[in-house]
């Protein structure tokens, strides 16, 4: 089991012969491993991810990930230098991937909201709250907003008006509604 | 899914493997393969080029098989090197990648200086065909090797495997195409070489992720 007065030599050397009893099987020096890398693979995401609610989803990959390329680890090669590769190559990849959701979808669920609160004309004081998160916004962001959900404009319509591509345009919307979800949560929204 | 539950279960489903052969073994199986393949397709689709004796009993030409050969087999150490997962590409191996391509743009370079008139004309383009057709094989075969591995860098994992394959293609070349003049192996031997390994580093990008 992992000590805390172990060294980093030897708790490496230690994993490397784990890592070979579970290239021929074993399963309980799989699970010790396994157990054993956890806390050092949720470290090393803490420092790279900005979004710290997809790490376990990351570590997850991860453990993943070596689980599929158990058969390449060399004894010769060092264990934290194989262990590493896979979780760098990982945490890319899903940094890769939540850039690409980001721009390419606005959460349904925000535009919602935000569309629900800005059509009901009822709570006046919800709207004119709305209204001002809007005028914290840079000019862009405001217009594009005010064209897509107050005044009904189409995505395409917008990016048309605006000289903007139908991405460009969802990206922006979802900036802008972000911003604004900071600014109402600073002023007592939840 | 808990990453405890994942661990419990990617440990109750282990089964045993068997660990990737060494980059020599690697690389070794590769050259032989690879090298039986092309004889094959050569001996039963082309001709050796009728001087060859001739050829190989000078200097020039000898120098020019040992350059590509160790290109070839620079660039299939380099691949094998960096087919297992590391954080980043090692001296080692960047120097193995390096040599190979500065042997390639010596020669590249060495055939233009010595072109005197560049001409493309259509009845030579049967080379690139050949020298494309002859790396198919190989860098099949090596792209599947590699494949099954689990590189962590794939544009240069498949740009130095393509770069073997290439070598070994433009290798035999020598051996079928009778053309010697330096505007001809420059624009449709050497050149090539390059330009296939560009777009297979390329290609390799999406090939070889996991």
């Amino acid at each position: 089991m992992f000590k805390e007065s172990e060294t980093k030599e030897t708790r490496v050397k230690r994993w490397s012969a784990l890592m070979i009893a579970v290239q021929k099987g074993d399963k309980a020096a799989y699970h010790q491993l396994l157990s054993e890398i956890t806390p050092f693979l949720h470290i090393f995401l803490t420092r790279r991810l900005f979004n710290k609610s997809s790490i376990d989803d990351v570590v997850q990959e991860i453990l993943l990930g070596l689980h599929k390329a158990r058969h390449t680890y060399r004894p010769e090669q060092p264990f934290e230098n194989w262990l590493f590769g896979i979780a760098r190559y990982k945490t890319l990849d899903a940094m890769r991937q939540h850039y690409k959701k980001e721009k390419n979808e606005v959460s349904s669920e925000t535009d919602e909201t935000f569309s629900a609160l800005l059509a009901n004309k009822d709570n006046r004081e919800a709207v004119q709250d709305i209204h001002n998160a809007l005028d914290q916004l840079p000019t862009r962001q405001r217009k594009i907003i005010t064209l897509a959900k107050i005044e009904g404009h189409s995505l395409a319509e917008v990016a048309n008006i605006e000289g903007m591509t139908k991405s460009a345009v969802k990206v922006t919307i979802h900036r802008a509604y972000k911003k604004m979800a900071e600014w109402l949560v600073k002023n007592g929204y939840e | 899914m808990d990453t405890n539950d994942l661990i419990s279960k990617l440990s109750d489903d282990l089964e045993p493997v068997r660990p990737t052969a060494s980059v020599q073994k690697s690389s070794f199986y590769w050259i032989i393969a690879s090298g039986i393949l092309v004889l094959g397709s050569i001996l039963l689709f082309a001709t050796i080029r009728p001087d060859i004796l001739k050829q190989l009993n000078t200097p020039a030409f000898i120098a020019e098989n040992i350059s590509i050969l160790l290109a070839m087999a620079l660039g299939i150490i380099a691949a094998f090197r960096l087919s297992v997962p590391q954080p980043k590409i090692d001296l080692h191996t960047k120097l193995l990648i390096i040599t190979s391509t500065m042997i390639w743009a010596f020669k590249i370079t060495h055939t233009f200086l010595q072109t005197e008139q560049l001409t493309f004309l259509h009845s030579e383009t049967a080379c690139l065909i050949d020298l494309a057709l002859i790396a198919t094989l190989p860098a099949g075969f090596v792209l599947f090797s590699l494949r099954r591995a689990a590189t962590t860098h794939s544009f240069w994992t498949g740009y130095a495997g393509i770069m073997a394959a290439t070598s070994l293609a433009a290798l035999v070349m020598r051996y079928i195409c009778p053309v010697d003049s330096a505007a001809h192996l420059f624009i449709w031997h050497f050149l090539p070489v390059i330009v296939l390994t560009s777009l297979g580093a390329f290609l390799a990008r999406i090939l070889l992720r996991w």
